[in-house]
């Protein structure tokens, strides 16, 4: 995973429009940058390293590969927990909850930053204001709704509550403030209704916040630990984080199986973050181009 | 109606705009949280027989604030604080979140340098994305293995740089704070923020830099004149965001890390009121009260915040 | 006004169920102990005919799960609790107090039973006048010292004598540790006499005091207080002063299991570490019991299951307590060794059933401890605060914080910090 051989590469390529100046300038942006990068990349590294490492050899800091990798650590975490039904689960629910609640957020956002009506600041307000409240303390209450609703046990208590997001409509309607109004009035000319304008206006000019919004969502009902523990109780509704947990005893840690799960854990992550990037970097490669 | 019809459709229209969320957010957010706003002033704890708020025990009406923030005199005469651990906590929270500023500079740092142009920025991106992509829970345990005094990375390069006693970290009272700011930084400097930054630097139109560039601005002074302005909004997000993440924050790398440890000096607010109410003493109802004071403080924090900024901030942030 | 309505409404909806009786279960463990746990049921359910069981396993944050569930008015007909929450959920009343069940059930007779644990299974919560029995006694655990028989013999160290004293343990701890060249440590003497539980048995061991009669703290208080010190300075210098067990950093950075891996001499702690130990062939190893000063001490947790409360199925939970206190299921704890038998006629076969294990391993030893040991003092968990002020001032002590002399300020602070908590704004206490 180390970028710095492709770096160097890039830098000493000829590079068209450089201006002569700015070439120490290039060199000292890329050094920042890879030193930086490496701090990142470190642990991450010590991961990788770790969950293909024996038993024997956790204990010095200084090595970060095992001289005799083993694929016991992804066979120990394969049997040890049904790791393909978490897997899946996890899956499930972290991708319904972020298709829903980014639309929602959308739909909500668009109204808060566009349209003008009775008590819209007041709504938002309280939308800022619940994002306040600690959420140790919603909990029981949370609890005792969705047990009402007879959703204890079930997917719906992953998803439903977690398709409505405050954050969401905050970050969402802040991004559309940005947007230049003219856009929406040309469409207006045009006899466009609000769905419309939404739909083929907003939306496709908002698409790194979108994305961005997508990445978090995910990432968070990816990583949850408190929702499945407190609202699950059977195996085969189990997800990911949660079956970490079992890696860790009441005495002591298997270290192996814990890295090496948590690696697999990271694929989905990198993979739609590689999709999403594109529309991070689109925007970025436009302004090169143009410049 | 002395509305035109115009602004009747618009208002019709955003009302089926909010409508899900706003449904899906009074029954799931709003009702919880007057639930435990009601459970404040009780000295409520599941009880016998209580299958939902029926067996609420007796009305403690303000006892469970004052609890929280008051004083009493011993006989002796001396002042006491009635609970000392919610200033305590309330100190960690506040110290713990020493590392906002500098993770909002190194954010737009960071996000200004990929926003060049330069070959390697996908790459570079999702290097410093890395760290909040890996499983919270992951990130804190590898972290605590790096700062271990004796066997860690970080205190080996210590050594070998010529320091003679690295710190104790985690395992020391001065130094546990520090050592999770650190961690925070790493965690957040690339992470989100980042990308909010980088979304919001390559929206400011180009022309804007090149007309600049035309009346001879240098680096420093399109960055302070157009840049900083134009991503204003963000920071200002970013800012509000971090603030509440911060009053709210430190139960998970402190449960993970710490456990809130070595003598209480990593528990934060938020562990605090987890502990009351989960752990070993269900506590809800003065749990509840602490949350509530929390929330109060957060707010407070943010209106000021809000109100300082507001003229700074460019454009139409809020209301 | 509707949800609170519907929430009503749904409280009481699914009484009627016909077929078997379903009773739930909580527990927490690894793999191995849910499989262990869910044949024994099985055979349970073989016994009892019309009872099933659903076993709801949790992994980590299990005071977190039972506590929304409990509070939801969905707990568990029976389950595993750990100590530290017992008088939490006593005092609420949550827990089933087990005294009437005994008295008319003439198949549990409590004088098979080891007094002692019978003891430590009763609380006495702030409601009631005399002490209720909240756990039918199962199993127990005694922190003892195990040690490693092939290192004492390599360094001609003679093992502990059942009658040993602090300053033999001391000695032992020092000639044990090995120094490389650069004077770091390879091997400890002893480890864990930082925690709770040992800190409790050397006070007691030196005649000092943590709670009295009434769980009120006693630890800083005069007639005590110097007998406190030194106990607690005697743990801290063995840290700090005879370097012969890890500071906790170095706990950390050491494989999780120091006694296996040999990095330890000496381990003091529960005797559920056996379950870890039985197969293992490594090294000799056998069980001593706590040093003494002037006294002698232990302190014993008991095991088993509680029954909640709220259940509607207060008679099988109850058949299955009974099943875990049967002979069968007590010899097979004898042979797992997560705990000991609370059956006094069954431990005293134990012999027979452990075979396998190392022969010359002096299990007597956790049994021989019952006759100084103590229940865990209540006191500490009635109040959240006071817990909190103790495991702090225990941290202190443990980092070096405090200091050599700081000790003695450490609980002259927690007791001046008790002594003036507001008696009357405390919604805690």
């Amino acid at each position: 995973m180390s970028g710095a051989p492709d770096i160097s590469s890039d830098e000493t390529r000829p590079r068209g429009k450089q201006p002569g100046s700015g070439r120490l300038r290039t060199v000292i942006v890329y050094g920042i940058l890879v030193a930086l990068g490496s701090t990142m990349v470190l642990p991450f590294l010590w991961i990788l390293g770790a969950a293909f490492k024996p038993v024997g050899e956790f204990a010095d800091p200084w090595k970060l590969f095992p001289s005799h990798p083993t694929l016991d650590n992804f066979r120990a975490a394969w049997n040890m927990v049904p790791f393909a039904r978490f897997f899946l689960n996890s899956l499930f629910i972290a991708i319904f909850v972020t298709a829903g609640s980014v639309l929602t957020s959308a739909l909500s956002g668009y109204a808060f930053a566009r349209l003008r009506f009775p008590g819209r600041d007041r709504i938002f307000i309280g939308y800022l204001a619940t994002m306040m409240v600690p959420w140790s303390v919603v909990m029981i209450p949370n609890f005792i709704l969705l047990k009402a609703f007879g959703w204890l046990d079930s997917y719906y208590a992953l998803t439903v509550p977690a398709l409505f997001s405050a954050y969401g409509t905050f970050m969402l309607r802040q991004f559309f403030l940005g947007i230049p109004k003219e856009y929406e009035e040309a469409a207006k000319i045009d006899g466009c209704g609000y769905l419309r304008i939404f739909w083929h206006v907003i939306l496709p000019l908002s698409r790194p916040a979108l994305v961005t919004l997508a990445l978090f969502t995910f990432l968070g009902h990816w990583n949850d630990l408190m929702g499945p523990l407190i609202f699950i109780n059977s195996e085969d509704k189990m997800t990911l984080p949660l079956g970490l947990e079992r890696f860790k005893g009441m005495y002591s840690t298997d270290w192996g199986p814990l890295m090496a799960s948590t690696l697999l854990m990271l694929i989905p992550m990198l993979i739609l973050f590689g999709i999403g990037q594109k529309y991070f970097t689109k925007g970025i490669k436009l302004a090169v181009d143009k410049g | 109606m002395r509305w035109s019809k115009g602004r009747r459709l618009e208002a019709y229209s955003a009302l089926l705009f909010i409508l899900p969320n706003v449904l899906g957010f009074a029954v799931f957010t709003l009702f919880p949280v007057a639930a435990s706003l009601i459970l404040a002033f009780f000295n409520w704890s599941p009880l016998q027989g209580a299958s939902d708020f029926s067996g609420t025990s007796e009305f403690a009406g303000l006892a469970n604030f004052w609890h929280a923030v008051g004083f009493h005199q011993h006989v002796d005469s001396s002042w006491h604080a009635n609970d000392a651990f919610f200033w305590q906590y309330l100190g960690n929270t506040v110290i713990l979140m020493a590392g906002i500023p500098f993770a909002i500079i190194g954010s737009l740092f960071i996000a200004n340098l990929l926003s060049r142009k330069l070959k390697g920025v996908p790459l570079f991106v999702t290097v410093f994305f890395l760290p909040s992509v890996t499983s919270g829970v992951a990130t804190y345990m590898i972290w605590q293995i790096l700062l271990n005094p004796e066997k860690g990375l970080i205190n080996a390069v210590l050594l070998a740089m010529g320091m003679d006693a690295p710190p104790q970290w985690l395992h020391d009272v001065s130094w546990a704070k520090p050592a999770l700011i650190i961690m925070g930084l790493w965690s957040s400097i690339g992470g989100y923020n980042m990308v909010l930054y980088l979304a919001s630097l390559q929206s400011i139109p180009q022309e804007l830099y090149e007309s600049a560039e035309i009346d001879g601005a240098g680096g420093f002074a399109k960055f302070v004149h157009i840049t900083w302005p134009m991503v204003s909004p963000t920071t200002f997000f970013i800012f509000i965001m971090s603030l509440i993440g911060g009053f709210q924050g430190g139960f998970a790398a402190s449960y993970i890390m710490t456990k809130g440890g070595p003598a209480g000096s990593t528990t934060t607010i938020s562990y605090y009121i987890y502990n009351l109410a989960f752990s070993n003493f269900f506590e809800m109802g003065y749990a509840s009260a602490v949350a509530w004071i929390l929330f109060l403080i957060t707010l407070a924090v943010s209106l000021i915040n809000w109100n300082v900024t507001r003229k700074r901030v460019h454009g139409e942030v809020f209301v | 006004m509707a949800i609170l309505l519907w929430i009503l409404l749904s409280a009481d909806a699914k009484e009627h169920e016909s077929g078997p009786v379903v009773l739930s279960y909580m527990m927490w463990g690894k793999e191995n102990e849910i499989r262990e746990m869910r044949a024994k049921l099985d055979e349970f359910e073989l016994q009892n005919p019309g009872v099933k069981i659903r076993i709801t396993h949790v992994t980590g944050l299990y005071q977190t799960k039972l506590a929304t569930m409990l509070a939801g008015g969905i707990g568990p007909d029976v389950f595993m609790l750990h100590e530290a929450m017992l008088p939490a959920l006593a005092e609420r009343k949550l827990l089933l107090g087990l005294d009437e069940r005994v008295a008319s059930d003439p198949d549990v007779r409590l004088d098979e039973f080891f007094p002692q644990i019978v003891e430590s299974c009763r609380y006495r919560p702030q409601w009631s006048n005399r002490p209720l029995l909240y756990r039918l006694p199962t199993s127990f655990i005694a922190t003892v010292v195990y040690y490693n028989r092939d290192q004492f013999d390599a360094a001609g160290v003679p093992y502990p004598a059942d009658d040993w004293t602090w300053e033999d343990f001391r000695e032992k701890a020092r000639r044990l540790t090995i120094r490389d060249a650069k004077g770091a440590v390879a091997r400890f003497g002893c480890w864990n006499v930082g925690a709770w539980l040992s800190f409790l048995c050397f006070m007691w061991q030196n005649g000092g005091e943590c709670f009295d009669k009434n769980d009120m703290l006693v630890i800083g208080k005069p007639q005590y207080l110097d007998r406190n010190v030194e106990a607690l300075q005697f743990c801290a210098d063995l840290t700090f002063v005879d370097k012969v067990q890890p500071n906790v950093a170095m706990q950390e950075s050491l494989p999780h299991n120091p006694f296996e891996s040999g990095k330890t001499a000496m381990f003091l702690t529960g005797t559920w570490h056996t379950n870890q130990m039985k197969d293992f062939t490594a090294f000799r190893w056998a069980m001593a019991p706590l040093p003494g000063r002037g006294g002698r001490a232990t302190v014993i947790t008991c095991g088993g299951s509680v029954i909640n409360n709220q259940t509607k199925h207060p008679r099988e939970a109850w058949l299955l307590l009974k099943f875990f206190t049967s002979d069968k299921e007590q010899q097979a704890i004898l042979l797992n060794a997560r705990g000991l038998p609370a059956k006094m006629s069954v431990a005293r076969q134990w012999k027979q059933h452990i075979q396998g294990f190392q022969p010359d391993c002096r299990m007597e030893v956790a049994f021989d401890s019952l006759r100084f040991a103590r229940p865990q003092p209540r006191g500490r968990q009635v109040s959240p605060l006071l817990d909190i002020q103790i495991a702090n001032e225990r941290e202190k002590i443990m980092t070096g914080t405090t200091g050599r002399d700081g000790i003695r300020e450490a609980l002259v602070r927690l007791q001046q910090t008790y002594d003036t908590a507001c008696p009357y704004c405390n919604p805690l206490k």
